[in-house]
């Protein structure tokens, strides 16, 4: 009798390990699952916690080691970039054609990280006003974006009537309905028709030359810069480092060729004005403005040397 | 039966229980990887490049998305299903670590399409990507070390 007891009590142990043991390899995935979800969120909530800080950090490595760098690296970089071809003239500009501050950018208007970089250039350069000038190159990375160069010269053609950024604006902020079609060209008209083209003439102008010639100067700027990717963004004449692309960050760079610009006894003043200022940002089309100054203020220790 | 030969069989059961262990790990690191990338799309940040260059390129490529949804989700996916299927055969389901042995050929399969789009149609790489190559090219080699562990 006491042995069928015990029998009957290992039987329950062996019972209860061996349902232990079952359930052991899903409460592992289990927690991986929820390791997974919750290490998702913890970079999705801390990333631009962690991108502001480590751009402060990074700018100031990046000021380290500028001072450290050889000045003949810089010198040489700014060479190259005062020797490329000018790219379209004039070119698609904000701001005042004249102001010591040029920040120029490159980029592909079917990249995902190029609309994104968009939405935070109209932040950045809005409280600057005509201190800045603004310069937006295409560079369709024709290789691996098929509507890229067809949007880059739909942007020109409406930029021929005087509507360049709207179009620039429609193109990025409408990027996913759009970047895999198969029709692009009847989604850009139905831009150009919202943004208020003639017609007649945007569709003359979309398959007509001058709208192209300028996004293949723009293209053959950027080869000559040897670009590697997009956006790329210069301040006057030096690379961004693009893992310090942020609102604040950027201020932070123009801020310091203004103040640069200021001493050097430049017409720019040092801080920006955040009032009023989004009604300061002037639109100039490319009917009616001058090639873009490159040989703008060359120093900035707070910049990426060219690549 | 021999004794020394008793032995090494007992020797290669005890690699061989212990392989799909590794394999979950190294899917976990995986997964890690995949998750990293997927939070990068959607926050539209910057993957840092220090290795090599064009990881933009790549990362922001047409091949980069699959009817919207980044490639690195179902990276993620695949691993997390990957590790599970590990885990499983890790306590003693035999037919978990046949059906891992057919994805993790799947997916290598599909590793070497992507290595093929970057060396020749986007000319550039991407380090994370690489990564997760090589970590699919471990669980490969886990699953066939396996095989021929238990064809001997």
């Amino acid at each position: 009798m006491e042995n069928k007891k015990n029998i009957n009590t290992n039987n329950t142990n062996i019972n209860n390990n061996t349902a232990a043991k079952s359930k052991l390899p899903l409460a592992l995935i289990g927690l991986a699952l929820l390791a997974t979800i919750a290490g998702g969120w913890w970079l999705l909530s801390s990333s631009k916690s962690q991108t502001a800080q480590s751009n402060t950090a990074k700018s100031n490595a990046s000021n380290a080691n500028a001072a450290k760098k050889p000045a003949v690296d810089e010198t040489a970089a700014l060479k190259i970039y005062e020797n490329a071809p000018s790219g379209a003239t004039p070119p698609n500009l904000q701001g005042s054609p004249t102001a010591a501050v040029t920040i120029e950018e490159f980029a592909d208007f079917q990249c995902p990280t190029c609309a994104t970089v968009h939405t935070k250039m109209k932040e950045i350069i809005a409280p600057y006003g005509n201190r800045i000038k603004f310069i937006y190159r295409s560079y369709p990375l024709i290789q691996i974006h098929k509507n890229a160069y067809e949007a880059a010269v739909a942007a020109e053609a409406a930029g021929l009537q005087g509507k360049y950024w709207q179009m620039q604006d429609q193109l990025f902020v409408n990027q996913p309905s759009w970047a895999n079609s198969q029709n692009a060209r009847q989604t850009f008209e139905g831009y150009a028709s919202k943004i208020g083209l003639d017609m007649a003439k945007y569709q003359s102008d979309v398959v007509g030359l001058p709208a192209k010639q300028r996004v293949d100067a723009d293209m053959r700027r950027g080869q000559s810069l040897k670009i590697s990717g997009t956006p790329t963004i210069y301040i006057n004449g030096k690379t961004v480092d693009f893992s310090q692309f942020d609102v604040q960050p950027m201020r932070q760079l123009i801020d310091a060729e203004l103040q640069k610009a200021a001493s050097g006894g430049g017409a720019a003043t040092s801080q920006p004005q955040t009032n009023s200022v989004a009604n300061q940002t002037q639109t100039i089309n490319s009917a009616n403005q001058t090639a873009p100054n490159v040989n703008a203020a060359k120093s900035g220790s707070n910049i990426k040397e060219g690549k | 039966m021999n004794r020394s030969f008793e032995t090494e069989i007992n020797q290669i059961d005890t690699t061989v229980g212990k392989l799909p262990l590794a394999a979950a790990v190294v899917a976990l690191g995986g997964l890690a990887d995949a998750v990293y990338l997927t939070v990068k799309h959607f926050t539209g940040e910057a993957v840092p490049c220090s290795v090599v260059e064009g990881c933009e390129q790549v990362l922001t490529s047409s091949y980069a998305e699959i009817f919207g949804i980044p490639l690195a989700a179902f990276g993620a996916l695949a691993y997390f299903t990957a590790f599970s299927l590990a885990i499983l055969a890790a306590f003693g389901d035999r037919r978990m670590w046949n059906l891992f042995g057919v994805q993790v050929v799947l997916m290598a399969i599909f590793t070497a399409w992507l290595i093929y789009l970057q060396a020749f149609v986007i000319e550039a790489f991407c380090q994370f990507c690489l990564i997760s190559a090589a970590i699919t090219l471990i669980l490969l080699t886990i699953f066939l070390v396996s095989r021929f562990l238990r064809a001997r």
